[in-house]
């Protein structure tokens, strides 16, 4: 009797060790796959409300091509050179120019993209104390006269391959953002003016597939 | 099996601990998420709020402003500010800022455009700009010479705001009676302001014909009636300084009076005999000055302009810049920049 009581006892052990276990693996797949879903969601987003769809960022199959924007100066009316701009900058991360371009903005929206090839500190004052102190940086061209703003961006695309949002910079490799969650069948997709994600898991047990606005095609 | 038990009870509790402790890291996440959303949206609503300001002349003297409110959410109290940094005469950056419990903000920012009085009128090529192609038939006078000049019924001090960089500007560039309008599609607007939209701002409308005339009621001036333009012969008068914008879907006809201000008609605008304007025409189709008739200031008439024999044309950049400013808080509403969208990050 007491043998029987025993292996009872070490049977019902041994069972809710296993259902505890099953129900902590499908917990971590759901939280992946809504940690993948979140930051694709965010990232993506907040990439492409920086720009506009057609001139700064497309949509072609499982990739999204864009001027990833990392930062804007305001332009300082100090200008001497023409291959020069005095800015006040604010943003994600420093300017490098190995890898940043500047898009100019003049004061009726007209648009010039330049080179950044080199990254100074200035002595000039340039507005509210308040803002960084101002920089220099000089460019591959001249400045279009009147700009007002200067947009930091670095070319990349976002890919949904491989089961995970991955980033490309420039002609590097494609570095993931995400736990790799998704089914090869998770796509952008374009319904009438929205871009939007239609997430399917590769883990049945992760959920059911969800889609997510991104991004207006305007 | 006492060491048995104590082994399962072991391994249940680091399994139970391990589901809490990723029940609590989703749970964060999900609250984050929300956050984040909740901060973008007021920081959202911050920008477009911020964007709809109705302007005012102290827009003119600042560098940057901002306004401060407080909300509460589901989520929490969230701070947001709307602020305006100005970066060129008509150049403005504007923010909208969110914060909630003193974490990392959302912003979001805009570039926009608002009419500067003075950058559009030295902006304008000629007295007169038309559309391409149009016809300017010229055979009255027309005088270019001083478009800074103070005559009356303009008084002293009416252009002292922008008579040194008036001047400035019209030394280094002479200024055509009639020059061509550079976009033929559409009828002349004012910069990023298009005639549309611009036509929809006057906050009142005429038709047809009539005379214009100030209305005074126990000393006090009318500014809502319609043919009510000002007094410009009477400065001293309490219509003296209503420089008023008016509107007309259709073709207008001027019989003869005296008025001031800005003047936009989609269609044909006429000056008959004796009468008077001072300042800014905006016309879709031609203007016509008949003999006797007196136009001071400056116009873009996209379907030419017509001069007879016995009427005045008087450049004036005072007279346009003038009444301009006056319609600042009308016309100087923010235009966000089309080809750019949202600015940021900042």
């Amino acid at each position: 009797m007491a043998l029987l009581l025993g292996l009872f006892i070490v049977h019902l052990g041994f069972t809710t060790l296993a259902r505890l276990r099953r129900a902590q693996t499908r917990l971590e797949v759901r939280t992946d796959a809504l940690v993948a879903t979140r930051i694709t969601r965010h990232v993506v987003r907040r990439e492409l409300r920086h720009g506009r769809h057609g001139d700064d960022w497309f949509v072609n199959d499982d990739s999204i091509f864009l001027r990833a924007f990392r930062g804007t100066a305001l332009v300082c009316p100090y200008d001497t050179l023409t291959l020069e701009l005095t800015v006040v900058f604010g943003g994600d991360r420093r300017p490098d120019p190995s890898k940043d371009s500047v898009l100019l903005i003049g004061p009726l929206g007209s648009l010039e993209a330049r080179a950044l090839t080199g990254v100074g500190s200035s002595s000039n004052p340039c507005g509210p104390t308040a803002l960084p102190p101002p920089e220099t940086w000089r460019l591959d061209a001249a400045v279009p006269p009147g700009s007002v703003v200067a947009r930091l961006y670095e070319r990349g695309s976002y890919h949904l391959s491989a089961s995970a949002l991955r980033y490309r910079r420039g002609a590097s490799g494609r570095q993931p953002l995400t736990p790799e969650v998704w089914s090869a069948s998770s796509a952008w997709v374009r319904t009438g003016r929205v871009l939007g994600l239609e997430a399917r898991y590769r883990d049945s047990e992760a959920g059911a597939p969800w889609s997510a606005f991104l991004a207006w095609l305007e | 099996m006492l060491a048995f038990v104590i082994l399962v009870m072991l391994g249940l509790f680091a399994l139970t601990h391990g589901v809490l402790v990723a029940s609590l890291a989703e749970l964060a996440g999900s609250r984050a998420a929300v956050r984040e959303l909740e901060v973008s949206a007021a920081a959202e609503g911050a920008l477009q709020a911020t964007l709809t300001t109705p302007p005012g002349p102290w827009m003119d003297s600042v560098v940057a402003w901002d306004a401060r409110t407080v909300s509460h959410g589901p989520a929490g109290r969230t701070e947001t500010f709307g602020i305006m940094r100005r970066l060129g005469p008509e150049s403005w950056l504007i923010e909208g800022l969110a914060q909630m419990h003193s974490r990392a903000p959302a912003r979001t920012a805009r570039m926009a455009w608002s009419i500067d009085p003075l950058t559009r009128v030295t902006s304008l090529q000629g007295i007169v700009s038309v559309g391409p192609g149009a016809l300017a038939s010229i055979p009255g006078t027309v005088d270019t010479s001083d478009p800074t000049a103070v005559v009356a019924p303009m008084q002293a001090g009416d252009c002292d705001a922008w008579l040194d960089a008036l001047n400035a500007h019209y030394l280094a560039h002479e200024v055509p009676a009639v020059a061509t309008l550079p976009d033929s599609a559409s009828p002349p607007g004012l910069g990023l302001l298009e005639f549309a939209d611009a036509l929809a701002a006057a906050p009142v409308a005429v038709a047809g014909s009539g005379t214009p005339a100030p209305t005074e009621v126990l000393g006090v001036c009318l500014t809502d009636e319609p043919w009510g333009w000002g007094d410009p012969v009477r400065p001293w008068r309490p219509c003296g300084a209503l420089l008023p914008l008016r509107a007309a879907s259709g073709d207008l006809l001027v019989s003869g009076g005296a008025g001031q201000g800005v003047l936009i008609v989609d269609g044909e605008l006429t000056l008959a005999a004796g009468a008077r304007y001072y300042g800014l025409v905006l016309s879709s189709g031609a203007l016509r000055l008949e003999a006797g008739s007196v136009f001071e200031g400056m116009a873009l008439a996209q379907g030419g302009v017509y001069v007879a024999e016995g009427a005045t044309l008087r450049g004036s950049a005072c007279w346009a810049a003038r009444v301009l400013a006056a319609q600042r808080p009308a016309l100087g509403r923010f235009v966000p920049l089309r080809s750019v969208g949202r600015v940021g990050p900042l």
